[in-house]
């Protein structure tokens, strides 16, 4: 065993030193159909190890995107690249240690032939079985299989389990999502519209084969790539074209979602969000019992609290791996460091330590049980877990009292409240935590200014490091103007300079804030809010109601000086719909604060050792 | 992607070589590769937007262009000294714009693709 980093519990620390090994140099391409059982055609991408000797046979890692599998380079970089080009990090870390790798362009997308009502569609989960005959049959397969991606593909790759295919060995999403309502589309109940909007538009740009929406958000793939790559001999482009003719009948996200509130509302082709979640699959995924590797990072959208519920919900063998970067993991994603500018481990060393996992299950003693690594930020420290929440967690309630404090004692005044008119101007910004799923940096160094439109809560300076690992649960007794409304509510801290360092975030729409006692669709950690239309509660204006829910889980030290914040907004205009509409009016909310009604947050605490 | 440039710098310089006879007021783009490359070598249209985009060449220069997919080899025609020069100009450093323009996308300079225009093909 061969260590890289000298951090323990590092789940970056130690490779096998059989991993180490380079068996090649290089890689071929060549990209052609393959046809699935209802004669749809499926644009795949096949890299090979160069040097392959005849007869010898080698394990697959297929990867199933929606982005396009490979990329026509333009003029000169076509001359020079291979096509795979666009796949980071390069296929050829996974070539040079013995695997071959096939990329697919999903039914209805890139270069497939099909069309899409939604994504991970029943027939694109199938397509994955079909790909894996298709795999197997060939003269360099060994018959087995292993999956893997980022975001779309991450969660092509847990969905490939779905299938029970005897050949697919492990998958290993990342930075894929468990339930598309919660973790992307309705945070909280609350519409991220900018993201549904953004990530359709450029789902159908893609799908045309039209690669100029890149000149503004990641204009290097702009100049580099001019579309889809055709398979191999469509040098007219005739199928090529014939295949995006069939993507004119797509249909998107935003448009199913956008005039929406509920999750168990009927999308017009009769399914429901739910339907193309992973829960929805739970059965099949434990029935096939293969070995599930997820990575994920804490500031990922709601996608950490997929990666959280993915641990606890599913019985497979499971590695879970929780760090500091951004959606993908090609930035630093850390609020609590800012002096940390490269992202740990490199987009390398991280497949490196995938091909460790595989090799592991395909030809070592395999995943037993669950192991959980998660990086404490500010502390910049790895740890590991067996279950979650970690052992020794303890609640400690901090309450909202008078003079915009945060207390460990509840108010005993019999009167207490404060006013705040929402500021439908506020924001967490363009590099916040759902930004990122385009790929983006997080960045929330704009808290000290951001929090001046916000009403907010500081506590005295902590006389001891605090570690809060787990889901913060904030309980508000408020009043509202309005029928409608949203609570987006940031746990920060202050440092001795007033600098102000984001944690944590969660919100709930008003309307949603009925705690339900269903059984919810899966365990989870938080208070359950159903989010169906038979829960919704409209506001009662002026009528003091109980809003309680979580945020999304986090791992922070903060040190001794430092001071608690919770700071209270009602919008969040980069990124969610505004509630209520535009043209009701701005909604004066009223915080509770005192006896009968004292509002409160408990946070996760990890009791330290005197040290 | 960083390493993507320097990748480039390296590969443009082992496999594009940009030659010019003066004397026939020809210019002639080789590409080395082991393996004949798949698919379309080169178009016209694109050699174009090449030259506009990552040289800024913005003006139409009158020129034949020959473009061989079996030997990977782009020759230009010319019949005016001036558009020769123009077009050597060009070439003679286009891979240091390239990396340049490609170092700008990496930093996400939008503000520097606003003016660049876009591709025709």
């Amino acid at each position: 065993m061969v260590a890289i980093h000298n951090s323990e519990n590092n789940p970056f620390k130690v490779l096998d030193e059989a991993t180490l090994k380079i068996h090649y140099e290089d890689y071929t391409v060549s990209s052609k159909y393959i046809k699935m059982r209802d004669g749809v055609k499926i644009a795949s991408t096949i890299c090979i190890p160069k040097g392959l000797s005849a007869g010898k046979k080698i394990p697959t890692l297929l990867y199933q995107t929606r982005y396009w599998r490979a990329a026509e380079l333009r003029i000169p970089f076509r001359w020079i690249f291979k096509e795979t080009l666009i796949n980071l990090p390069t296929p050829r870390i996974f070539t040079n240690h013995g695997y071959a790798i096939v990329y697919i362009d999903v039914r209805g997308c890139g270069a497939s032939y099909g069309t899409r009502s939604f994504p991970f569609s029943k027939e694109e989960i199938k397509d994955g079985a079909d790909i894996a005959d298709w795999i197997i049959s060939q003269p360099w397969s060994d018959g087995n299989i292993v999956s893997n991606g980022i975001s779309y593909p991450g969660t092509t790759a847990e969905l490939l389990g779905v299938n029970n295919h005897p050949a697919v060995k492990a998958v290993m999403p990342g930075h894929g999502f468990w339930d598309p309502y919660t973790d992307v589309a309705f945070p909280g109940g609350c519409y991220d519209s900018a993201f549904m909007q953004i990530w359709s538009f450029l789902g159908k740009q893609l799908d045309n084969n039209n690669a100029k929406p890149f000149k503004q958000l990641m204009p290097i793939l702009w100049l580099i790539m001019k579309g889809v790559k055709p398979v191999d001999n469509d040098n007219a482009l005739s199928q090529l074209n014939e295949a995006v003719k069939q993507h004119s009948t797509n249909e998107y996200v935003s448009d199913h979602t956008k005039d929406r509130d509920f999750r168990d509302e009927i999308l017009p082709d009769g399914t429901k969000i739910d339907d193309f979640s992973i829960f929805h699959y739970k059965k099949e995924l434990e029935k096939s019992n293969i070995p599930i590797i997820s990575w994920i990072s804490w500031l990922d959208s709601g996608y950490i609290d997929a990666a959280i519920n993915r641990f606890i919900n599913l019985e497979n063998p499971q590695i879970c791996i929780i760090g500091d970067w951004n959606h993908g993991g090609m930035y630093i994603g850390n609020s609590l460091n800012p002096s940390k500018v490269e992202v740990s481990p490199t987009p390398e060393e991280r497949i490196t330590k995938w091909i460790d996992y595989f090799n592991k299950i395909l030809y070592g003693e395999g995943i037993k049980g669950k192991t959980l690594y998660y990086y404490t930020m500010g502390e910049e420290k790895w740890k590991k877990t067996q279950i979650w929440p970690p052992n020794g967690q303890k609640r400690q309630r901090w309450y909202l009292t008078e003079n915009n404090s945060l207390s460990t004692s509840k108010p005993e005044e019999k009167i207490g409240e404060d006013n705040y008119k929402v500021n439908f101007r506020a924001t967490t910004g363009r590099f916040n935590r759902w930004w990122t799923l385009l790929g983006l940096p997080i960045d929330y160094s704009n808290r000290t200014k951001a929090d001046k439109k916000l009403l907010t809560y500081t506590s005295p300076p902590l006389k001891e490091n605090m570690e809060i690992t787990g889901h913060p649960i904030i309980a508000l007794f408020l009043s509202s103007t309005h029928e409608d409304g949203a609570i987006h509510a940031y746990l920060e801290t202050v440092d001795e300079s007033g600098n102000v360092f984001f944690i944590t975030d969660g919100n709930l729409r008003l309307i949603h804030r009925k705690i339900s006692s269903e059984q919810p669709p899966y365990k989870t950690l938080i208070p359950y809010h159903s989010f169906k239309k038979k829960d919704s509660l409209p506001v009662v204006p002026g009528e003091i109601m109980e809003v309680k829910f979580g945020t999304r889980a986090t791992s922070a030290l903060i040190p001794k000086g430092n001071r608690l914040r919770i700071a209270i907004a009602g919008a969040d205009k980069d990124t969610f719909k505004q509630y209520p509409d535009e043209g009701e009016g701005k909604p004066t909310i009223t915080i509770s604060r005192n006896e009968s009604h004292a509002s409160y947050i408990d946070l996760p605490v990890i009791p330290r050792k005197n040290k | 992607m960083e390493k993507f440039v320097a990748d480039a710098k390296a590969l443009f310089e082992d496999k594009v070589r940009i030659k010019a006879n003066e004397k026939d007021m020809v210019i002639s783009i080789i590409v080395k590769s082991d393996e004949k490359l798949k698919g379309t070598f080169a178009s016209e249209i694109e050699f174009k937007d090449m030259l506009r985009m990552f040289g800024g060449l913005n003006e139409d220069i009158a020129m034949e262009i020959y473009i061989d997919d079996e030997s990977q080899k782009i020759d230009l025609k010319f019949q005016d000294k001036d558009n020769y020069i123009k077009v050597w100009n060009v070439l003679d450093n286009i891979v240091e714009k390239i990396i340049d323009i490609c170092n700008k996308a990496l930093a996400g300079d939008i503000s520097h693709f606003r003016d660049l225009g876009d591709f025709n093909d």
